[in-house]
Parts: structure tokens; sequence; C-alpha cells
């Protein structure tokens, strides 16, 4: 049974998570994932100045000077690169550094200014407390996340560009300069929703972790954004779950570390870039080129008069291969095992025709073709045909046997 | 409060000054490299490794928590590393999953062990700066604040290092590929560098807090580089960007009435506005003066040009308002003697002329060397005749000339 204050923040919380995950993506596939950290840091002294001028500690005052000074941070980021020869990265740490110094000084002048106007509600924002969200701010997360996702949605071809290809954008008469702005915009505004909930550092978090972990499951832009979302809400829920149940833990640490948590999934378990899926990968290559290599020596020694090897011959011998794959080709079929001689079966003999001759065309490409893309060269793949057009693997087996002929 | 005449002052304002230039030392290694985001990545993913050492040791002493602070720090960096090269993490995307994560335990961690001990986090953030002088300790038989000690400690050592490893950490910075072929131990070099970042964060903390750690890290080295040309004179202004920014934020933060740190950062930010806005040859300012400079002398000499051709055609010299581009041309042109009453003059008629040549010059290198078309011919010529010096003039002639020949 949760409780309505439970449901109130359950909520809201999977909204800011949607957002997070959202605006995160676009950041990373920008290379600016840690601009949201700058812009968390650089709402400080916003809040300041807006406390100082209105005197009130409303949450829409304040916010409203958090959002300005995070979009004068971004600009400031993203206009000093362009103006002088500061790096993107320098220019992040700087105002990042600056602003948030600045926003200390400004909350130390509003803390001794007197005694009434102690900083009580600013000093909230630097660790966040998800506890205390109402059900207005809740709803205000709500409306945000719906509003985004309508926003991305609608100009989905136009950010899929600013992020893949800009320069394509800008000579296609897009305008750059506006959508640029519209997604450091979308960032500020995350960040300035996050911060009451989970703190400035924590808001990073949220913006960063997601789409990081989103990357390992996706190539592609559209499941990227969905899957980040995803993410971002999953683990909101998971650490508001986990906080209520634990109440000495602070809900906002419990959030990042359940991104954390499926971040760390994402980056074992992921199909294709997942580590235990690459190791798979590698170590089924390398089982294949030792099969291969088994197969080839074989072959050769077929040629030379010799229908059959010792497997001892083999595994000691210059082959480098290792048990496993003999067994293996053993079981495949490919090599007949009788009284530790080894021996090509008629569908090793083909398998093993197949490699080496695929293998004499990849070395023709290679001496032959002036331009190499080293990207394609691939001497283990047999089936060539899936990397070079028919018609160049065809000219490429006449020049072989134009060789050949001479020899 | 802080007065910068009595001793308290003095004693403040040296330990501001000594953190902000141990930051500023190691500054101008992290820029050069492109990591200035790592500052603040280590100083927020510490957090873990100050409270587990704080809970295992049982003691507020630095010692333990240094170490704690250290290896953590290395984890960052690690991590990171490993996240970017093994998994094909986007560097930035690297970072900042590793060191908000560890923020994150770091928190949970003070909120298990450490609730009672008060890890104030605004004494995290800005530190005591203000409260050195109360707590002092004899050192070499004179008494300093205790918490100069660990900074000047990180002072000495990153001077002492970075002048051991000097040349070292200079091919690593520009060229680790050469690096690494010389065979160098590029890793440990590294390894070394953010070693010090870290124990540098941790020795600053407590006297001035992570804000000025953050700030001063990335702001002098920063402000060093759009100055400097070479690494040297980059680590000089760095750390003289580093002791400025102490000063003046100390001064500052007493003429305010708020704390230090958070002024030094500002201060800090005000060198680098100053810098970005007048850094000699590269400043916002002294290129958009250039600019201007040469668009006035292109518009006097279009103008110089105009008016001679009028001449040469007997035709009435074109007018342009006074309150132009044009007009402001015009009106130097007269004060400077070269043309009166829409005519060139002396120099000025000299200058109308060279110019002509240069434009029919052009024409016909473009023409004959370019292959351009007739009705292209005019446009790119009235463009570069103002960037035809003597000795181009020269060359293009004997082009020109060994060509017919």
């Amino acid at each position: 049974m949760i409780a309505p204050n439970t449901l109130v923040i359950l909520i809201g919380i999977t909204a800011l998570g949607i957002c997070c995950g959202l605006v995160g993506a676009l950041m990373l596939l920008r290379r600016r994932a840690l601009l949201s950290d700058a812009l968390a840091h650089a709402t400080l002294p916003g809040v300041c100045i807006a406390f100082l001028l209105s005197g009130s500690r409303s949450t829409l005052t304040l916010g409203l000077g958090a959002l300005v000074s995070a979009l004068i941070g971004a600009m400031l980021v993203s206009y000093l690169p362009r103006f002088s020869r500061v790096r993107r990265d320098s220019a992040t740490a700087c105002i990042l550094g600056i602003l948030f110094g600045a926003g200390i000084a400004l909350s130390g002048i509003i803390q001794r200014s007197g005694p009434g106007a102690s900083a009580a509600g600013l000093d909230g924002l630097l660790l966040g407390r998800t506890a205390g969200m109402l059900r207005s701010e809740a709803m205000v997360l709500v409306c945000a996340a719906i509003v985004m996702s309508l926003l991305i949605f609608l100009l989905r071809k136009e950010l899929l560009l600013s992020c893949f290809d800009p320069l394509f954008g800008r000579c296609s008469g897009q305008a750059t300069g506006a959508l640029d702005l519209l997604q450091t915009s979308l960032l500020a505004a995350t960040v300035v929703l996050a911060l009451p909930a989970v703190g400035v550092v924590l808001t990073a978090a949220l913006v960063v972790i997601p789409p990081a972990a989103a990357r390992f499951w996706t190539d592609r832009f559209d499941p990227l954004l969905r899957i980040s979302a995803f993410i971002g809400a999953a683990s909101g829920i998971t650490g508001t779950i986990v906080s209520s149940s634990y109440p000495a833990l602070p809900a906002g640490p419990v959030i990042v570390l359940s991104a954390t948590g499926i971040f760390i999934f994402s980056l074992l378990a992921a199909p294709k870039r997942g580590m235990i899926a690459r190791k798979l990968r590698w170590s089924s290559r390398k089982r294949q080129r030792e099969i291969r290599r088994i197969l080839h020596t074989l072959l050769l020694a077929c040629e030379g008069d010799q229908n059959s090897l010792s497997a001892d011959q083999m595994l000691a011998g210059s082959v480098a291969a290792s048990p496993r794959a003999l067994n293996r080709a053993i079981r495949e079929g490919f090599v007949e095992k009788e009284a530790e001689r080894l021996q090509l079966t008629p569908l090793g003999t083909k398998r093993a025709l197949r490699a080496r001759k695929s293998q004499q065309i990849w070395r023709e490409w290679l001496t032959s073709e002036a331009s190499i893309d080293r990207d394609l060269i691939d001497l283990d793949e047999e089936e060539i045909e899936k990397l070079l057009p028919a018609e160049l693997v065809r000219s490429l087996e006449h020049s072989i046997e134009l060789r050949e002929a001479i020899r | 409060m802080i007065n910068l005449l009595s001793p308290e002052g003095w004693e403040i304002l040296s330990v501001a000054a000594c953190a902000s230039v141990a930051c500023g030392i190691l500054g101008p290694q992290l820029v050069l490299r492109r990591r200035a985001m790592l500052g603040d990545a280590i100083s927020h993913g510490v957090l873990p490794g100050l409270v587990l050492g704080f809970v295992i040791s049982g003691s507020r002493d630095l010692f333990p928590m240094m170490v704690g602070a250290l290896i953590a720090a290395l984890l960052v960096s690690f991590l990171a590393e490993w996240l970017r090269d093994r998994a094909g993490l986007d560097e930035g995307a690297a970072l900042g999953v590793v060191f908000t994560s560890l923020f994150a335990i770091g928190i949970i961690l003070v909120e298990i062990f450490a609730r009672d001990v008060d890890l104030d986090p605004g004494c995290v953030l800005h530190g005591m700066v203000e409260l050195a002088p109360l707590d002092q300790v004899e050192l070499f038989g004179s008494s300093v604040p205790r918490s100069l000690v660990p900074v000047l400690i990180a002072l000495i050592l990153n001077l002492v290092v970075t002048l051991l490893l000097w040349k070292e950490w200079k091919i690593c910075a520009f060229d680790p590929t050469l690096a690494r072929a010389t065979g160098l131990p590029v890793q440990t070099l590294e390894q070394g560098l953010l070693a010090l970042v870290a124990l540098t964060a941790v020795a600053c903390f407590e006297a001035v807090g992570s804000v000025l750690v953050i700030a001063m890290l990335a702001v002098p080295a920063t402000i060093a580089h759009l100055l400097c040309n070479r690494m040297g004179s980059m680590v000089i202004v760095s750390t003289l960007a580093g002791f400025l920014s102490a000063f003046i934020g100390t001064i500052s933060a007493e003429q305010l009435n708020t704390n230090v740190p958070g002024m030094m950062a500002t201060s800090s930010g005000f060198l680098l506005m100053g810098a970005v806005l007048l850094a000699p040859g590269r400043g916002v300012i002294p290129r958009s003066v250039r600019r201007l400079r040469w668009n006035l002398r292109v518009a006097m000499e279009d103008l110089l040009v105009d008016a001679q051709l009028c001449v040469d055609k007997c035709r009435p010299a074109p007018s342009s308002k006074f309150f132009s581009f044009r007009g402001l041309a015009t009106s130097l042109l007269q004060i400077r003697g070269f043309m009166r009453a829409g005519k060139p003059r002396g120099d000025g008629r000299r200058i109308a002329r060279a110019l002509l040549e240069k434009r029919g010059l052009w024409r016909r290198f473009a023409a004959e060397r370019l292959g351009l078309a007739p009705d292209h011919l005019d446009g790119p010529a009235h463009r570069i005749e103002h960037h035809l010096d003597e000795d181009l003039t020269r060359k293009i002639e004997t082009g020109l000339e060994s060509r017919r020949s």
C-alpha cells in the first residue's frame, strides 16, 4: 500500500526522470554531457539574486532566477570558445567554478545581512529534499515532461540533424542557432526543475547516467531517447520506493544509485555493446580463427600426401590452437579423430578451401586496391561477399587465377 | 571583518593565496590536456573516500581522510578512462557517470556513518578560511594557522613535482604518442598528475572548501591559456592569476562582508573576463579594433580610388553622408591631407594610382593565370587590391612577365 504522499513523489520523480532522460540523451549525442553539471552549479547566483531582489522565498521567484542564471551560464559556455581560444571543457569548468563561487559569495551576503534572512531555503538546493515534494510541484513536473516529450517528438528530425550533422543542417537552411538555444533552454529548465528534488550535483547525475546507460542498448536516435527516458523514470521509481522503505536513506542519492545500478547492468548485459556480449563475441571469434588454422594445417598436410596428423603435433606446433578449439572442430564435424590421428572430413575440406580462398581474395584486394578503407579489412571474415561487392570479388578472383596461371 | 593590516588578515590571505597558487600550478596541466572538468569531478568524487577514511580511522585527522580521498580520486580517473576506452562511452559522459555516482555513495555514507559528526555541506563547500587565525600550531618556531600546513605542503609538493617532471609532463600534454614512443611511462605520469590534483583538492578542502578548488584549478589556467603561447609562461601567469584572485577576493570579501572563497572565485571570474576582452592580439577588444581599423583603411582606399577615377574621367566627385562609415573615412582623408574637395592630393594621388595599378595587375593575373571569366574579374580584384603588399606585387609582376616571355 502506497501512502498518498509517496504517490505524489513517485509521480513527480517519474516525470522528472523522463525529462532528464530525454534532455540528457540529446546532450550525450552532442557531447555536452557535463554541461548539465555546470548549469546545475550556475543556478545558485540566480537563486540568491532573486531572493535578494524580491525578498520572497517562493518557488516561482527562485526558480525564475535559477533559470535565468542557468541560461546565462549556458550562453557563456557556448560563446566563450567562439570568441576566444578557450576550449569547450575549460569554458565549462570555468563557468561552473565562477558562477558557483559567485553564488556562494551571494549566499554569504544573504546569511550575514540579518537574522531574518537566513539562507535556510537556499541550503536545500545543494542537496535537495525529495521527500518534501508538494502536489503542485509534482504537477509542474508532469506538465514539463509532457511538453518536453511533445516538443522533442515534433522537432524530431531537426534535433536528429543538429545532433549528428549540424553543418548539413545549416546548409539545408535550418535555424541551427535557434535549435541550439532550444536544447540549451530545455536543459536549463530540466536542471531548474530537478534542483529542489535532488540537489545540485545529483541533478547532473540524473541527466548524464540514464542516456549513458541507454547508449549500450541501441545505436539509433529514437530508441535512444525512449530507452533513456524509460531508464530515467525507472531509476526514479526504484529510488523512491527504496528510500520510502528505508527512511534513513536520503532519496536523491538513492535515485542516482539506482540509475547507476541500471547503468552497470546495461554495461554488462546489453546485447552487442555490453561487456559480456563483447567478451563472448571476442572469444567466439578467437575460436573460429583457431579452428580455421587447424583446418588449414590439415589441408596442407593432405596436399602434402599426408592423410592425417597426430593431435599432439597439431596442438604443440606453430598452429597456436587450443584443445578446446580442436574439440569444437571435431564436434561440428570438420575433423575426424581416429586413434589420436586427425583427419579432415569432406565438410572440413570444403570449409578449409573456402577460408583459404577468401583469404587469398582479401590479400589480393589489399595489394591491388590503392585506396584501402581500413575499416573494411577483416581477414577473419570467410563470407567475403558480405563485405565486398560481388563484382569486385569476381574481378579479384579473376586476377588470382591469372597470377596462378602465369606461375 | 577581515582587516588586511592586522596579523589575522595576513594569515587569512596567506592561507587563501597558498591554496589558489597550489591549484594554479597544476591547472595548466589539466587545461592543456583538455581535462579541465577533472578538477570538478575529482573534488566531488573524493567524498566517499573522505568519509570512509574518517569512519575507518575514527578521527578527524587529515592523513587517513587524505588516503581515502586519494584512492577515490584515482578510482574516478581509472573508471572514467576504462569506460571511455573499453565501453566506448563519450569522455564527458564517462566522467559524469563516475563522479556523480561516487558523490551519491558519499552522501549515503555520510547519512549512515557520520550523522552525528557535523560534516556540514556549507563547510565542505566554502571552508572556514575566516576562522583560520583562531587555530594556531607551531611550525619552525613560529605560530601559524593550522589550516596553512596542509595547503603549504600541497603548494611545495606541486611546485617541486612540476619542476621535476617539467619535460615529461610537457611531452605528455602536447604529444602523448611521442611520449609513449620515446618510452616514457605515460600512464604512470598521468596517474601521478591525478594523484597530485586529488591531494591538492583534499589539502585545500579544509581551508577553503571545494568551490575554490574547482574554480582555481580551471580559471587561472584558462586565463593563462588566453595570454600565453608557452607552457613556462603559462604556469607563471596561472600562478600569478591565482594569487591575484586570492588577493582581490580576500579584500572584496572584507568589503562586502561575505565569505572569502566565493569572492575569490568571483574575482577570478572578473580576471577571466578581462583576459577574454583584453588579451593582447586575440582578445575580443583588440580584435574588433583591428577589424575596425582595417575596414576604415579599406574604405579610405576605396574612396581615394573612386575619386581618382572620377578625376580621370572628368566626372563630379561622389558625395557621401557625413554621419556614415564613408563619411568618417572622407573626413579622415581630409584631415590627413590626402584629399581635398573630392580630389586626391599629394600622397593621396600616389596611393590611388598604386591601388589602381594593383587592381589592374590582379585582373590580369586572374584572367591569365587563374582563367577567370571576364565578368568575374572585377569583384575579387576590388577586394584583393588592399591586401597586396610590395613583395606580392613584385612576385605577381615577375610571374606574369616570365609567363609572357
